[in-house]
């Protein structure tokens, strides 16, 4: 699937999954889905749990989402939160890789 | 699942689509994947998100529907999401008609994969766990394999998808009901290909 002559195979459909996240109707504050994409520092219990997510997501336990729960954060808010955490991750990535395959040409 | 939500949470569409796969496949259920996408299809782009998967994995491609689930594992491992490590190692088994270990950046050198995949593989490790480092020399070490530039591209979607879906399978612990429920898992992801119905993602 050729989804544009510039741009790389597939890029319609990531670009439109990357920024679902942030633009989707949700519980969340879409200022903060975007901060959150961008990996912009949150407070506890927020910040150390996507700094997880981004990172090192094999390390999340419960207790990381009771944390958050018990701080008043509903299951959607989790959701919502860590998709556009992981999206930002995984789009940090494709960028990175993209932008070397365009540097050799 | 962490989050009672993607078990039970479900708009009324999505719970009768649940109930007749669950009997289609004797009492199993759909994977957790499937009910993360389905709770609230919007937050990962709808359609959207079921065209890339579609397109990524199972799409015109110069790699073959194996090789591309070799990505699959190879990026579950390098982000050590041992879920989807496992059952992308098992589709890949299938596909390709031979065993894939969920080791398989580490076990990628010495398998009968073709060298263009292996050189895939490796670039597909350092994008997913060092990409800050990622430089055109480890483009052009893909290239030199003769890997074309939308075999490249290909490769690096499958790579972004997984990177997203890893890190929503070890947030919200994805796991099988039993041995059974992980077999037949594998089996429907090769037997349907990913494939949603559509009014699923609207």
């Amino acid at each position: 699937m050729n989804d544009g002559a510039a741009g790389p195979r597939h890029a319609t459909a990531i670009d439109r999954v990357r920024r679902a996240p942030i633009q989707a109707r949700g519980v969340t504050d879409p200022a903060l889905r975007r901060a959150v994409y961008d990996a912009t520092a949150q407070p506890p219990p927020l910040g150390p749990y996507l700094d997880k997510v981004r990172d090192q997501a094999w390390a999340i336990t419960d207790e990381d989402i009771d944390a958050l729960q018990a701080t008043g954060y509903s299951q959607d808010a989790i959701l919502e939160l860590t998709i556009a955490a992981a999206a930002g991750a995984a789009g940090r990535r494709y960028d990175a890789a993209l932008r070397a395959l365009r540097g050799g040409r | 699942m962490r989050l009672a939500v993607l078990e039970r949470g479900h708009r009324l569409r999505a719970r009768l689509f649940f109930a007749v796969a669950s009997r289609m496949a004797g009492g199993e259920e759909v994977d957790d994947v499937f009910k993360t996408i389905l709770y609230r299809p919007a937050l990962l782009g709808g359609p959207w998100f079921t065209a890339m998967i579609r397109g990524a994995l199972r799409g015109p491609s110069e790699w073959s529907v194996g090789e591309r689930e070799l990505f699959a594992a190879a990026t579950s491992q390098a982000n050590a999401c041992a879920f989807c490590a496992d059952i992308h190692s098992r589709t890949a088994t299938l596909t390709l008609g031979s065993e894939v270990t969920p080791q398989i950046v580490e076990d990628a050198e010495e398998a009968e994969f073709r060298p263009e995949a292996k050189a895939m593989i490796r670039l597909i490790e350092k994008v997913s766990r060092y990409p800050d480092l990622v430089t055109t020399q480890d483009v052009e070490a893909v290239r030199a394999a003769g890997v074309s530039e939308a075999a490249i591209e290909d490769g690096l979607a499958i790579c972004f998808a997984f990177n997203l879906i890893n890190r929503l399978a070890d947030a919200f612990e994805y796991d099988w009901d039993s041995e059974r429920h992980r077999s037949q898992g594998a089996r429907a992801l090769v037997r349907f290909g990913y494939r949603v119905p559509r009014f699923l993602m609207g």
